[in-house]
């Protein structure tokens, strides 16, 4: 009943409108966009729509015999685009009759990069960009030792190694959709963290300061009023986090990368290479978790500045060095890129313990204080 | 006496303190990060020492002899160790050719000094020929009608840009005339510190200042209803008068902050590069110019030094409206933690308005008339800016018309709040 009463006045009226409106305007500067515009361009538009296709046919993992189909397609396409290019007389004239040709880029010729420019930007001819993106696609499968070649330490290139003769190597994942989940959910665990610091910032900052403390501590609860309050911003802090989530996924869902959740993320298609043998889903799923466990760390601490500080410029003020980390050097080691190579591969849970373990002794040695703390 | 009691509010606060020590360390992180390029960077003086800071025709030509006759001892050099020769010092430092030469311990620690010593100079060489040509293809209208396309703009607002760069062709013509662009600057294309000055660091300083003049600004304004001692000070006879000392207090304190932030980086800025020879260089040099191959063109001929100290003014100015602006907002919330986060959500709006404003108006310029847009745009003060943010008077028109409009609606309500009801 108290924690009921508690959640009432962490979700007032304004509380609600000033979160509400948070998260429009963070959503409109820092979100929308990676919605909005996705696959952002050309060629990655025709790339996107070429990996579906892959998908489609060929399921999770391209084999060799799938890919001379795909080569297939890709000769048959070749071919389309010679046909167009043999009826451009401006083409035929300057000695340009194979796609070979029209591909190689000489800067001295003018005309046919007149047409090349007419062709690929002003009429925007599907046949050339998807040549372009099929092109990037037999490469890499081509050459998978172009992935990760920069690495030195011997673990990780005994993991590459090891990626790189199985099977899940060549998973149809596509770093387009990679690249974009990534940039997106580490914008959106920024305003998550925000909409928590939010919620949780007046806490016992404000019974302290309209001195209601004194009643409820003389009151039959007394002073575990302070574990139910925390209580309270348990609940409304996974309430605001799963709602921001839901938000978010659901729009996510448009962006129409539902075919990628069951395949294998490490993959020559794919730009991070990652400790383990992770599908798409795992990964989401991973930087959900991340995402929680840093979200109850801000509570404990929010909760603990809140329950230390005069006022709230007090409060805020503490509360602006946490953010800066996290915008500058947190983000990216929590929920972006996790478990890749790069990184040591302990260095993600441990960083998270780490996090949350220091935010909890912080706050349960307040706890045990403030017990036996003098109010007046 | 009472402002200053007011500021003693501040000055006692330990947060203030914290704050304004890790921003400006966190400046300072930033300017040690790009203190490595800064060797390379002074080598810039000794041509500056020897050839002047114009090349003109005769400064280019000096330059350039000065780089053959070196150029010409280096090949000698090149052809006892090497065997060969090279044309220009980037054929030395092709990875292929330059790993093998480090590989096989060729040249002596000084000699690899003296090439890459060398090789600086001649991207000055390099530079300062395709200056005069890109200015040369430059064309004011052109660059409007790519603003147009790029913006997709039409109707009045097309008009409106091309009647701004209209107004900014004779003075296009001048710094083309008076050998402005030629001036010599650190490489932007190398080293890129036009943005590294006034985007990363100017703009770092000024959210920062944003952000404690919103913590301190409605500290001090709802002082008294956070205390409960509201209704004792408002029934004495100084009583609500209070008001305007707080106003003040605010100012001062933000005003001080803002000078802390902003002197500390730039003293730490300049202590690290070395601006000597530079500070009465012209801004609108064409070395300046970046990767992206956006000209820097100021309206006024100014120099580094003028426009470094105008541009730390307009943050002044700026963040004063910041200023009065939270002191409107506290007045009218009374409750600091609000106004604090409701003070980012307006900025947040009125960065996005912009995009909700059909294309073909003209108050899609103007509503880049705003302090906030103001703030975002600095690297690009005073100066040619884009579709539409070039005009003259852009930076005085923006401050001035918001001066008023917070100026008025401070007073109100500080009229209002003489009669208002505060129980």
């Amino acid at each position: 009943m108290i924690i009921w009463n508690e959640l009432k006045k962490i979700f007032t009226f304004k509380t609600i409108i000033l979160l509400s409106l948070v998260t429009f305007v963070f959503y409109h500067l820092f979100i929308l966009f990676d919605i909005d515009y996705f696959p952002n361009g050309r060629p990655a538009t025709d790339e996107f729509k070429v990996v579906k296709q892959m998908i489609d046919e060929y399921g999770e993992y391209m084999d060799e015999a799938e890919f001379s189909h795909f080569k297939d397609i890709y000769n048959r396409q070749k071919q389309e685009a010679e046909m167009y290019i043999g009826a451009q007389k401006e083409l035929v004239d300057a000695g340009v009759d194979t796609y070979e040709k029209f591909k190689a880029y000489d800067i001295s010729n003018q005309t046919v990069n007149n047409v090349r420019d007419r062709i690929f930007h002003e009429e925007g001819v599907d046949v050339f960009w998807e040549l372009q993106a099929r092109e990037g696609i037999i490469e890499r499968y081509e050459h998978p030792e172009y992935v990760g070649d920069a690495i030195l330490m011997e673990e990780q290139q005994n993991r590459i190694d090891e990626l790189r003769q199985t099977k899940q190597y060549t998973s149809t994942m596509s770093w387009i959709v990679f690249e974009n989940y990534n940039n997106l959910i580490g914008n959106v665990a920024l305003l998550i963290f925000l909409s928590i610091m939010i919620v949780v910032t007046p806490l016992y900052l404000q019974d302290r300061k309209n001195k209601v403390m004194l009643l409820q501590y003389t009151s039959k609860l007394g002073r575990r009023l302070f574990s139910h309050k925390f209580v309270a911003a348990l609940i409304a802090t996974t309430a605001v986090l799963l709602l921001q989530m839901l938000l978010f996924f659901s729009l996510y869902k448009g962006n129409g990368t539902f075919m990628f959740l069951p395949l294998q993320i490490n993959s020559i298609f794919n730009y991070i290479i990652s400790w383990y043998d992770l599908t798409f889903l795992h990964y989401i799923i991973l930087t959900i978790i991340g995402i929680y466990v840093i979200g109850i760390s801000i509570l404990l601490m929010v909760a603990y500045i809140s329950s230390m500080t005069p006022n709230y410029m007090t409060n805020i003020g503490s509360q602006i060095p946490l953010m800066f980390l996290l915008i500058i050097f947190g983000v990216d080691y929590f929920v972006r890129n996790i478990t890749s190579l790069y990184l040591p591969q302990l260095l993600w849970p441990i960083l998270l313990i780490c996090f949350i373990g220091v935010a909890a002794t912080l706050f349960i040695v307040k706890v045990k204080r403030e017990r036996v703390r003098d109010v007046l | 006496m009472i402002t200053l009691l007011e500021v003693k509010k501040i000055v006692a606060s330990p947060i203030v303190w914290i704050l304004l020590l890790l921003f400006t360390a966190f400046n300072s992180y930033q300017i040690y990060m790009h203190a490595p390029m800064k060797d390379n960077m002074h080598l810039v003086n000794a041509i500056i020492d020897e050839h002047g800071t114009v090349m003109d025709e005769q400064g280019q030509a000096n330059l350039k002899a000065d780089y053959l006759e070196e150029m010409q001892a280096w090949n000698e050099l090149s052809k006892k160790k090497q065997g060969q020769t090279y044309a220009t010092m980037q054929d030395f430092f092709q990875a292929e050719n330059y790993y093998s030469i480090m590989d096989n311990n060729v040249y002596s620690e000084k000699e690899m000094v003296y090439a890459s010593n060398l090789a600086v100079k001649e991207t000055y060489v390099l530079e300062a020929e395709e200056i005069v040509q890109r200015y040369h293809n430059i064309n004011v209208e052109d660059l409007a009608t790519n603003y147009i396309r790029l913006f997709r703009l039409s109707g009045e607002a097309a008009e409106v840009v091309k009647k701004h760069y209209h107004s900014f062709q004779p003075r296009f013509d001048e710094l083309k005339q008076n050998d402005e662009y030629l001036s010599l600057f650190f490489n932007g294309k190398a080293y890129e510190t036009h943005s590294f000055l006034f985007r990363s660091l100017f703009l770092s300083v000024m959210i920062e200042a944003a952000l404690l003049i919103a913590l301190v600004t409605s500290f001090i304004v709802n002082y008294e209803f956070d205390q409960r001692t509201a209704l004792v000070t408002y029934s004495t006879k100084r009583g609500r008068q209070i008001v305007k000392n707080k106003l003040n207090a605010a100012i001062i304190a933000s005003m001080t902050m803002v000078a802390f932030l902003l002197s500390s980086t730039l003293f730490t800025y300049f202590l690290v590069f070395d601006y000597s020879r530079l500070w009465h260089v012209p801004i609108s040099s064409g070395f300046l110019t970046e990767s992206n191959n956006m000209a820097f063109m100021s309206w006024w001929k100014l120099s580094f030094l003028q426009y470094v100290l105008l541009s730390c003014g307009l943050v002044f100015v700026t963040l004063f409206l910041v200023t009065l602006m939270i002191f409107v907002l506290s007045m009218w919330i009374r409750n600091s933690y609000v106004v604090f986060f409701l003070f980012f959500i307006i900025a947040g709006l009125f960065i996005l308005l912009p995009g909700e404003i059909p294309r073909n108006s003209e108050w899609i310029i103007y509503a880049h008339y705003t302090p906030f847009s103001l703030m975002l745009g600095v690297k690009y003060w005073w100066m040619e800016s884009g579709a539409f943010t070039t005009y003259k008077y852009y930076e005085l028109v923006t401050v001035s018309v918001w001066f008023v409009l917070f100026a008025t609606t401070s007073l109100f309500c500080i009229k209002r709040f003489y009669q208002q009801n505060l129980s």
